[in-house]
């Protein structure tokens, strides 16, 4: 293979993720998604005695003569070590004509004067049935579970999903993760200006354990251009977090809001079918003072789906994928005025999404004789002759013989009042159309 | 014979018998549908109906389950085709769903039973159902109540509860 981009790869620095093949499959990445609902705002945090004093106290003012029917009586939770007794659940059976009781019971919803008093008998199904159970409740709620009682403290353990909200702490998931026990099939973190170190308090437990997908989104609170951040915050500003090797893990999504990344020289991650890197600032390691890795390269027999979306700083791509059907690269030569160089080797590709500059002379696309869908950056329907990206979108339309499909953005201007201040603005504010063309040769 | 329904017979734990289509249950339920394999070399030259013995299902929840299966599974009583929301239009729930939330919309102990019989006919539709409606009994309830509906002994120590708190005091 002869790629146009020799002389680059031998004077700039190199860094292969070699993503190697081992074609193991134990079918665990079906990992199911899980719902990761919102909730009602959990219980304010106090000291769980007081708390549970608060509730008994509650209790005992609705149900003052407890004892009526020769049940113990209450007792607060510091007064022995014993916690709770059965007789605690039998009140308000036996005290039916008690008017504050009735009016209580009639706001328990449909079953829960069944429950009380009866046998418990939720706690005696097994493991894996409380489990799927747990599954439906977001995993801060099935965390919470512990305290139930005993039977319940590893319950929420066992869970093969785990969603951590935005709400959450990040230095708090570390130990979140330390708690839990199974192997993770789905792990989703939702994060709001992560510092760098927090990530990598629970990213390498995870990848210990993670054997499916992992989702790391953390999201930027202040908007930021791609072209300010190079302008006015130099590279590393914002720190970055080592990516650990993830062995098992079949699908990984970093939408990093341009935190920094520092990826391994040569990491192996054998079993991944889908990589998606979102607005990541990547490094090599102990690269931190530099602009950052501007060559990524990408070997892998598994991989199936790749998107890389704004990595900033990008100027050289080389990807060598003969499993790779899908692959979207969006933005990331889009603000360097550099000439983009790239090497896509993926003979089994069926979609190609190009929202990038594209030059033939430095972009070499391997043969795609399976390609099916073809997605190139817009067209500026009224544009000027030199207007970069209309050749770009040209060129890569002239690359192919053949397309059974296309997706072509075409942007007209803004028919507006209001003069523009100047030609560029115009890209800001343009109106969309999307158009599906079936072309035959 | 072809143009005959072929029906079998469930007996419950407590042996009430019910009459079921073999076509609609084996639909529904796969231990059944294995019941039903196992047998069916033998029943080929009888021309009895078959009864099968469902030893943890008492009559009143098998009953349900009857029911249940009967909604979902019987081509003819389903509107348009089982599961498939492509003729709902956006925002329509599925025309199943209503009934679906009232047969949920029991005690827990009648709950838990659904529960048990679903794992062990195998049916998942139904599995998935009723483990969401519990898990809805467990949504936006405090510890406290939690405990109070199912009736949970706290069986923690003070010290105990104190370390699982602390344990997850990330989760509160």
């Amino acid at each position: 293979m002869t790629t146009p981009t020799r002389s680059r790869l031998a004077r700039e620095e190199e860094y292969v993720m070699v993503l190697r093949e081992n074609n193991h499959y134990d079918g665990e990445g079906e990992a199911a998604m899980a719902p990761c609902e919102g909730e009602g705002k959990p219980p304010p945090r106090e000291g769980p005695t007081q708390s549970a004093r608060n509730s008994l106290r509650e209790r005992r003012s609705l149900h003052p003569s407890a004892t009526c029917c020769g049940a113990p009586p209450l007792r607060d939770l510091g007064d022995d070590g014993s916690g709770g007794s059965s007789g605690l659940f039998c009140m308000p059976c036996c005290c039916g004509s008690d008017g504050d009781v009735s009016t209580k019971r009639a706001k328990l919803p449909t079953g829960a004067s069944v429950g009380v008093g009866s046998e418990d008998r939720l706690s005696a199904l097994p493991d894996d049935i409380l489990v799927l159970i747990l599954h439906h409740l977001s995993t801060c709620s099935a965390a919470r579970t512990s305290v139930l009682s005993r039977r319940w403290r590893r319950v929420w353990a066992l869970l093969p999903t785990l969603c951590f909200p935005y709400t959450l702490d990040p230095r708090q998931i570390g130990s979140a993760l330390e708690a839990h026990e199974a192997a993770i099939l789905y792990l989703s973190v939702l994060t709001q200006d992560a510092a760098p170190d927090s990530v990598s308090a629970w990213l390498p437990v995870a990848a210990h354990r993670l054997s499916g997908n992992l989702f790391f989104h953390n999201t930027v609170v202040w908007g930021r251009s791609a072209q300010e951040g190079d302008d006015e915050e130099g590279p590393g500003q914002r720190g970055a977090f080592e990516l650990p090797c993830l062995e098992r893990a079949t699908n990984v999504s970093l939408c990093l809001g341009f935190l920094g990344l520092t990826v391994p020289p040569a990491g192996v991650f054998a079993r991944l079918t889908e990589l998606c890197l979102d607005r990541v600032q990547l490094y090599g390691p102990g690269d931190l003072d530099t602009r950052g890795l501007d060559n990524l390269a990408i070997h892998s027999d598994s991989l199936q789906q790749v998107e890389l979306i704004d990595l900033q700083g990008l100027q050289q791509l080389n990807i060598v994928a003969p499993a790779l059907e899908e692959l979207k690269f969006t933005h990331c030569f889009f603000y360097n005025r550099s000439q983009p160089v790239a090497s896509i080797t993926a003979p089994q590709l069926a979609t190609l999404a190009w929202m990038d500059p594209y030059d033939p002379s430095s972009v070499y696309l391997g043969k795609m004789k399976r390609l099916r869908l073809l997605w190139p950056s817009f067209f500026f329907v009224y544009g000027p002759d030199s207007f970069p990206y209309n050749q770009s979108c040209l060129s890569l339309l002239w690359r192919f013989k053949v397309i059974e499909c296309l997706m072509l953005a075409l942007a007209y201007p803004l028919v507006s009042p209001v003069p523009l201040l100047h030609e560029f603005s115009v890209r800001m504010c343009f109106p969309c159309l999307c158009s599906d063309l079936k072309t035959k040769a | 014979m072809a143009s005959e329904k072929k029906v079998v017979f469930l007996r419950s734990s407590d042996g009430e018998a019910f009459e079921v289509s073999e076509e609609v249950i084996s639909a529904a339920s796969v231990t059944i549908k294995g019941m039903i394999d196992e047998e069916s070399p033998s029943r080929a030259d009888t021309a009895a109906t078959t009864t099968l013995a469902i030893p943890n299902v008492t009559a009143a929840t098998l009953s349900r389950v009857l029911h249940y299966v009967n909604k979902h599974f019987d081509a003819a009583a389903v509107v348009g085709r089982p599961d498939d929301y492509i003729f709902c239009a956006p925002g329509d729930e599925h025309p199943l769903a209503r009934f679906d939330d009232d047969f949920v919309d029991v005690d827990n102990d009648t709950l838990i039973d659904l529960v048990h019989a679903a794992e062990y006919l195998h049916i998942k539709k139904l599995f998935d159902l009723t483990c969401k409606a519990v898990a809805d009994k467990l949504k936006g309830r405090t510890i406290d109540q939690i405990r109070e509906t199912f009736g949970i002994v706290n069986d923690y120590t003070v010290e105990e509860e104190v370390e699982v708190y602390r344990e997850n005091s990330w989760a509160f």
